[in-house]
């Protein structure tokens, strides 16, 4: 569960995150977008009517060149009409110049109104200062070309004054072609700076999409991932349906099987119950052997009918025992007592019992474990020596009884299922007397009281049963040793 | 008329006797399946050469659960030895899951469900 959990919490977390980057990415270009737009652009806008504006200052400049070399000529020539038509073309491109100036002037006010780095700034700082420069040299470059027109009028020699107007135009020239290449290469710094921009926030994005790739990636793998966790959850619970479903197969199995022997074993004393009624009926025989017969048939199909009852008692751990304090030899002697009445073998039946000590147990039933494991010891041993032993562990709270036989023994095939139900009815030579049940019968009350039973053979012919059970029950314990030791049952 | 009966319980032999004997069947008895083998093989052996086949009893009524073998393996064994053996096979087990367990016990043998009355024993044995 906490594993589902964490990959859920990845899942979230990744869908977050992946959100969170492409709005980062929208809000980063249009970011960019604005940040580009709003300084550059503009700027840049700025710098090609200025080119344009000193361009067409600098045409002027040519075109008064022109005109006043036409002046002079037209002057020498005495062409008046000329003369003045070249004078008026030069003031006309002087007012030209003027109003160019003015206009270059605004511009670059505007761009210092929006610039907003430092650098901007200053550039067109700069460039105001270039255009008042250009200003104050045309003014002074009139002023003596003003003067020149003067001395040509007076027939002055004006070589002089020539030589001025030279130096102040060749001056202003350079100071327009210093101009333009300023203008030129900040047009070009700026496009490199707009396409930097650009650069910049493209590989932003670009980089951006790639992790929002990657962990679209990653989230898809965490998905597959998931899948495979789930299907191996549903694999293993599929396998352990499968062999919860096969134990129940099985047990089914075992419960018709035992359903199929108990109704063959109840079946079993009706039939010469039957016989007996009919031969009494016609008379064939005599009614005390009848009643005789069918008393201890239904005898014996009352100890089954008990038994198969006690089973079920058994296998639902419904077995009740009825406790009390019982000093346990007594018991003992008092079955072996009765057993040797009736004893008809060359059998002899000895005690070796330790303490006649209380033990907490269901006198019933205990007696029923004595009375079931002494008769088997008869059943199977046809002369010697049946032996019952007991030894108290008082210590470890428990008791130990064994009865011993010099019989036939267990064989085989037996032994490893004896208390299992129905053994010997189950297999081709078994022993067809008796319920079938008594074994698994005894294990089941000893295990209620909270004991162990065992079965072998002897060395040298035999079998041994033993079974321990504790003296007194659990609820009755006031020390915490003998609360641990119990554990062992 | 001989009769061979294999049957653990000592009242139910001792019934099925009686009621035979009354109804003039010479009765052999056998406590159990070894029993009941060894007694089958000694009148077999007494058998006249024409009656192989068919058998030394003119019935043999087997209980299937008997110690040292049981019904089912005597009846194997006395077929393989008399084909035309009849057989009466009882048995307080289900009827339908012996017959449904295939080759246990051929076509032929006669079945008893337990338990039945000595009469319905007679009236079997009699209708041939």
């Amino acid at each position: 569960m906490l594993k589902n959990a964490k990959t859920s919490f990845k899942i979230g977390g990744s869908v977050g995150i992946i959100i969170l980057l492409l709005g980062i990415t929208v809000m980063f270009g249009m970011y960019q977008m604005s940040k580009v737009s709003n300084e550059i652009i503009e700027i840049s806008q700025e710098y090609i009517p200025l080119y344009e504006i000193v361009s067409d200052i600098k045409f002027q400049k040519s075109t008064q060149a022109v005109s006043l070399e036409k002046i002079i000529r037209y002057t020498d020539s005495n062409n008046l009409q000329e003369l003045e038509k070249a004078k008026e073309k030069f003031w006309l491109s002087g007012g030209t110049i003027d109003s160019d100036v003015e206009r270059g002037k605004n511009i670059v006010n505007v761009g210092i109104d929006i610039a907003k780095s430092e650098k901007s700034y200053e550039e067109f700082r700069t460039l105001f200062q270039k255009l008042s420069n250009i200003k104050t040299n045309h003014e002074q470059y009139e002023i003596l070309v003003g003067d020149l027109f003067l001395e040509l009028n007076d027939m002055k020699s004006n070589d002089g004054l020539l030589e001025q107007i030279m130096s102040v135009e060749n001056k202003l020239e350079i100071e327009l072609d210093v101009m333009l290449a300023s203008l030129s290469t900040l047009a070009d710094e700026s496009t490199v700076q707009i396409e930097d921009n650009e650069r910049d926030s493209l590989t932003g994005q670009i980089i951006i999409i790639t992790i929002v790739g990657t962990i679209a990636a990653a989230l898809g793998f965490f998905i597959s991932q998931i899948n495979n966790d789930l299907k191996k959850e549903v694999d293993l619970k599929t396998k352990e349906l499968k062999t919860a479903n096969e134990k129940l197969k099985e047990l089914d199995k075992m419960k018709d099987e035992f359903i199929g022997i108990a109704s063959h074993e109840l079946k079993s004393p009706i039939q010469p119950i039957l016989g007996f009624a009919e031969l009494a009926k016609s008379g064939d025989i005599g009614q005390k052997e009848a009643w005789d017969g069918v008393l201890q048939l239904t005898s014996k199909l009352q100890d089954l009918a008990n038994a198969i009852l006690d089973v079920s008692k058994i296998e639902s751990d419904r077995l009740e025992l009825q406790l009390e304090k019982i000093k346990i030899n007594d018991l003992i002697l008092d079955i072996t007592k009765s057993q040797k009445i009736n004893l008809k073998k060359p059998v002899i039946i000895q005690e070796n019992l330790d303490e006649n000590i209380q033990v907490e147990i269901d006198k019933i039933r205990i007696g029923q474990v004595l009375r079931n494991l002494l008769n088997n010891a008869l059943k199977f041993t046809p002369r010697g020596i049946i032996s019952i032993d007991t030894h108290v562990y008082q210590e470890e709270n428990k008791i130990q009884v064994k009865i011993s036989d010099t019989g036939f023994g267990i064989p085989e095939e037996i032994l490893l299922k004896i208390f299992e139900k129905f053994v010997t009815k189950r297999i081709k030579k078994g022993e067809q007397s008796g319920t079938g049940l008594g074994l698994f019968l005894c294990k089941g009350i000893i295990q209620a009281h909270g004991g162990e039973i065992t079965a072998q053979n002897k060395f040298g012919g035999g079998a041994i049963f033993e079974f321990t059970i504790p003296i007194l029950q659990k609820n009755k314990i006031m020390n915490p040793s003998q609360l641990s030791i119990n554990k062992k049952f | 008329m001989n009769v061979l009966v294999a049957e653990d319980n000592l009242f139910t032999i001792k019934q099925y006797k009686h009621v035979l004997e009354k109804n003039g069947y010479n009765v052999t008895t056998a406590r159990d399946g070894e029993e009941c083998m060894q007694k089958y093989n000694e009148a077999f052996l007494s058998l006249e050469t024409e009656s192989i086949e068919s058998g030394p009893f003119d019935v043999v009524l087997i209980d299937n659960n008997m110690p040292k073998k049981n019904g089912a393996e005597a009846v194997r064994e006395i077929l393989e030895r008399c084909p035309n053996q009849r057989i009466i096979f009882a048995s307080a087990y289900n009827i339908n899951s012996i017959l449904s367990a295939p080759g246990v016990l051929k076509d032929s043998v006669e079945i008893l469900q337990k338990p039945f009355s000595l009469n319905t024993m007679i009236a079997k044995i009699q209708t041939k």
